[in-house]
């Protein structure tokens, strides 16, 4: 199929309103008189960036790392469980609570304890990204899975194309864009769960440089950090956006068509 | 020779009766309609004679052999033309022949072979959604007919398509049909489309669905959209009306 060129016209709105509050902001920050540690103008976040460029962009490395590992391992994990579900209804029944369990943890509270099991390496925070990334994966692909168009089905059972053959042929394809549709938001979630890992107890990464920076009353660095973390989470899905539309140009198409 | 054979089917779904006791037999090389309001069961009858579900009583044989919740000894296409959208039309051709054993370039081979005769020389490497709807329809008819060309069961095969194109498709359909010598059983509601493709056309009557009439169809061929205006095609059509009204489906 010939593949639409990616347009980026559609986020000129976007852009113009963003840059429009930023100029807002500036202004305000300019004119208003109120401190640099209170309200850091854009200007001097941009400069902080820029002059700590080497250090944000280690600790930004550190945090990707750990974003993606904890993102591939809830792939595994999430498309893995998500067949079980599908395949045995008694999987279902004992998983599917303890999959909605595991999303009420709070993170903050058993964090101290994943410390003290796996140390202040990377380990742990892995497993938080894990925890909140799996289960979008996971329930949007199970769902994909189950939604599968009966009379599809229906068909490929008249030519007697048995179970396996089934699954690879025509539910597995049909529930790749659910995949996506997870894999979008586990994406996000994932740079965000690193960063909530290291904020709460690590060596490295964007969260240890915010903590620091808060300490020290640097709240140009921290907001720093945060423009690191909106741009790593925009380029995380953008790659997705990019996979999606290798793998299922034909879910893409009927959505510019519609 | 009979190659499909209805005995005594009876199904219902949660105590309500779709079929009542429905018997009839469709000969070698016949085009035989089923005609009745929607929602009469029609579709729950080939689904029966497909082999997906199994009737609460009754017989069904193809061959002489019981098919009774046997799929795979008959083709069937449903209302929806259901192709992969993943795939190109000759790989959706293809895939009966794929899943019967032969290897990936042979079945795309015999596939694309078939292409012209099915209007969609040209077309193997399109997407189902860059056809049109008359396009889609004939490439699930090529799959229908790929899967086994000696007996169709074809659910409104033109169905979703506009005024128009579906003339079109009864013509083609029509002429393809003969040429192929298939068997088939077709299920409708458009009472033109019986005539002009039917060698015999079972009438049925609303839930639960019985056979009203049998009518069978000697118009000259090939048949053409003009036939509808003369008066044989207007007399039997008089008859069908007939019967339909009479068992208050129309």
């Amino acid at each position: 199929m010939k593949r639409k060129p990616l347009r980026f016209d559609k986020y000129i709105p976007a852009a113009a309103a963003g840059v429009f509050l930023l100029l807002l902001w500036e202004l305000t920050a300019d004119f208003s008189g109120i401190s640099s540690y209170l309200l850091p103008a854009p200007s001097v976040i941009a400069g902080a960036f820029v002059s700590r460029i080497s250090l944000i962009g280690f600790h930004a490395l550190m945090t990707v790392l750990a974003a993606i590992s904890g993102l591939v391992v809830s792939i595994a994990v999430g498309a893995v469980l998500a067949v079980a579900i599908d395949r045995f209804s008694l999987i279902k029944k004992i998983i599917y609570p303890s999959l909605v369990v595991s999303q009420t943890i709070p993170v903050i509270a058993i964090y101290p304890l994943m410390l003290l099991w796996f140390g202040y390496g990377i380990i742990p925070k892995i497993v938080v990204v894990v925890l909140v990334c799996f289960f979008p994966l996971c329930v949007n692909f199970a769902d994909g899975l189950a939604g599968t168009d009966k009379d599809l089905i229906n068909l490929f059972r008249s030519m007697n194309a048995g179970r396996l053959r089934t699954f690879f042929w025509v539910r597995f394809p049909a529930a790749l864009p659910y995949f996506f549709s997870g894999l979008k938001i586990a994406a996000t979630y994932s740079i965000i769960g690193a960063v909530i890992g290291e904020w709460l107890g690590s060596e490295y990464g964007l969260g240890v440089y915010m903590l620091r920076s808060y300490r020290a009353f640097q709240t140009p660095q921290v907001f720093a950090a945060i423009g690191a973390v909106v741009i790593i989470s925009l380029l995380t899905v953008g790659i997705v956006m990019i996979v999606e539309r290798i793998f299922v140009p034909w879910h893409i198409k009927k959505g510019e068509m519609q | 020779m009979d190659k499909l054979v209805v005995e005594h089917i009876e199904k219902s779904f949660d105590g309500l009766p779709i079929l009542t006791p429905i018997s009839f037999s469709v000969r070698e090389r016949e085009f035989v309609s089923i005609l009745g309001p929607s929602g009469c069961g029609k579709s729950t009858l080939l689904h029966l004679c497909a082999g997906l579900s199994r009737p609460d009583s009754g017989a069904v044989r193809i061959d002489g052999n019981d098919a009774v919740c046997m799929p795979g000894t008959v083709s069937y296409m449903q209302q929806k033309d259901l192709l992969l959208p993943w795939c190109t039309v000759v790989q959706n051709a293809g895939i009966p022949l794929m899943l019967k054993g032969m290897s990936r370039p042979d079945a795309l081979g015999k596939a694309a072979s078939f292409l012209p005769e099915f209007g969609l020389e040209g077309f193997s490497g399109y997407f189902p959604s860059q056809l049109s709807g008359g396009m889609r329809q004939r490439a699930a008819l090529l799959r229908t007919y790929l899967y086994r060309s000696d007996i169709m069961l074809l659910d409104e095969p033109l169905g979703a398509l506009d005024a128009i194109t579906r003339e079109q498709m009864q013509k083609w359909l029509a002429a393809m049909i003969e040429k192929l010598g298939t068997t088939v059983l077709m299920v409708t509601h458009d009472i033109d489309e019986a005539l002009l493709l039917s060698d015999r056309i079972l009438i049925f009557s609303p839930l639960p669905a019985s056979i009203v009439a049998e009518l069978s169809v000697q118009l000259p061929h090939p048949r053409i959209q003009e036939q509808t205006l003369l008066p044989d095609f207007i007399s039997l059509k008089r008859r069908v009306l007939e019967h339909l009204s009479m068992n208050g489906a129309v």
